[in-house]
């Protein structure tokens, strides 16, 4: 593996990069996973109601934004291999493309959040629905600051450090963003397993 | 002079005040779990009269005691400062997270007061004041987060930045704190919603919400105090060198 070949110019901590993000990741994967379990016991309290409300989601929207994530997570791990490579110009170019994708997904999610909105539909017409917002509201702040990080990784490399240090630090960033990337699509993919599947046949 | 004089008893007060809160706010206080915002205003104002005078011996102690997140927060900025000196100077991160601590002082002591006033005289108030000036007190101590974020984000970036063999914050610390800061986004629901889970009083944003806090809590004492043992013995090996 030639990965970790850029990091470790910059010194004693860019070794320890990696684990860190991976640490997070860890730290985010199982406070959702609290979430989840919460809401699959409180659905078993009440199945009917959450069966009911669940057929009232676009599964065919949720399985789009499923497919739209998985799309853009390929083209920032293209990204990631072209950045570890040197070929910034390239890495920064599939990084636009993955935005580009990814950006359809906030158009998707805004529009079934609208027509909910129009339908009578909030936070606080039953308990499925706190879980409906609650979880795609979270999802949703972690997809905005995964494209606010992508966006600034698209700049390039810092121009204000030594050029060996900015590209192995640009390296490091790519290489963590990217795995918070490919969180943020799986953990759409539960989420849309959770609230648009079950129940909703 | 040691540059540490003080340091140990100002981290020491961070365990204190979080025993503590434990005690006044949680216990006396009647805040494990608080009442339940689905409760009727009749319901809640009887538990208020029942419980009136534990309460108030609750929120008279933690009033003052809470002063200690200010000074536990010097404590973790002196370690910041000494990690910032060493990388340039750069004085940015330990000046937000002692602002962050001041105003999470005030996120203790502000809604306590309003507890108190609630407790103070429940036999012949109308319910419905009771009840609001209850969530009032609940609403500020919960949406204030983001001062108690600040605060931790600039902290945890900051031990991240140790350039020590063996940092005086291990990484999975800062990250943990940092997490659990963040988490407190999940209260943005509290608000919305009367009953269940994300209720005030429910098992995300109570147990979950709290429960990780206490933890960071303990973490993040813990570390200040060991940060500061290896501080004053760096600065007296350095000091006998010499």
């Amino acid at each position: 593996m030639q990965h970790s070949n850029m990091a470790e110019t910059d010194g004693a901590a860019p070794a320890k990069r990696a684990p860190a993000i991976w640490l997070f990741i860890a730290l985010d994967c199982t406070s959702f996973g609290v979430f989840f379990l919460v809401f699959m016991v409180q659905r078993l309290g009440q199945p009917v109601l959450f069966d009911q409300s669940s057929q009232h989601l676009d599964a065919g929207l949720g399985f789009l934004n499923a497919c739209i994530l998985i799309t853009s997570s390929w083209l920032v791990a293209w990204a990631n291999i072209a950045g570890r490579e040197g070929r910034i110009d390239h890495a920064r170019r599939l990084l636009l493309a993955g935005m580009a994708v990814a950006a359809c997904f906030g158009v998707v999610k805004i529009y079934e959040y609208y027509t909910k909105f129009v339908a009578g539909i909030t936070v606080a017409t039953n308990e499925f629905y706190t879980f409906y917002f609650a979880l795609t509201g979270i999802h949703f702040i972690h997809y905005v600051g995964g494209m606010v990080i992508l966006g600034i990784l698209a700049q390039g490399p810092s121009r204000y450090m030594p050029e060996a240090m900015a590209k192995a630090s640009y390296a490091r960033w790519l290489e963590g963003s990217s795995l918070f990337w490919h969180m943020v699509d799986l953990l759409w993919i539960f989420i849309f397993a959770l609230l648009y599947l079950i129940g909703a046949r | 002079m040691n540059p540490y004089r003080y340091a140990r008893i100002l981290a020491w007060t961070g365990p204190l005040l979080l025993i503590g809160t434990i005690i006044f706010w949680g216990v006396l206080g009647q805040n494990i779990p608080p009442y339940s915002p689905a409760l009727g205003a009749e319901e809640f104002a009887e538990q208020i009269r029942e419980h009136a005078a534990q309460i108030r011996i609750g929120m008279i102690v933690q009033m003052p005691i809470s002063v200690m997140w200010f000074t536990w927060s010097v404590a973790m900025w002196q370690v910041m400062r000494a990690i910032e000196i060493e990388n340039g100077s750069n004085q940015v991160l330990s000046l937000i997270q002692l602002f962050g601590g001041a105003f999470t002082t005030i996120v203790f002591i502000l809604p306590c007061s309003v507890w108190l006033a609630v407790a103070y005289r429940p036999e012949v108030m109308d319910p419905k004041t009771l009840q609001i000036m209850y969530d009032f007190g609940w609403m500020f101590f919960d949406m204030a987060y983001s001062l108690t974020t600040m605060q931790l984000i600039a902290w945890g970036v900051c031990m991240l930045q140790d350039r020590r063999a063996k940092p005086l914050t291990p990484a999975w610390a800062a990250w943990f704190t940092m997490f659990v800061v963040v988490s407190f986004l999940l209260l943005t629901m509290m608000p919305l919603v009367y009953d269940g889970p994300f209720s005030r009083s429910g098992l995300l944003n109570y147990f979950y919400e709290f429960g990780a806090f206490f933890i960071m809590w303990i973490v993040v004492a813990a570390y200040t105090l060991k940060a500061i043992t290896r501080l004053e013995q760096e600065h007296w090996a350095a000091n006998a060198a010499q």
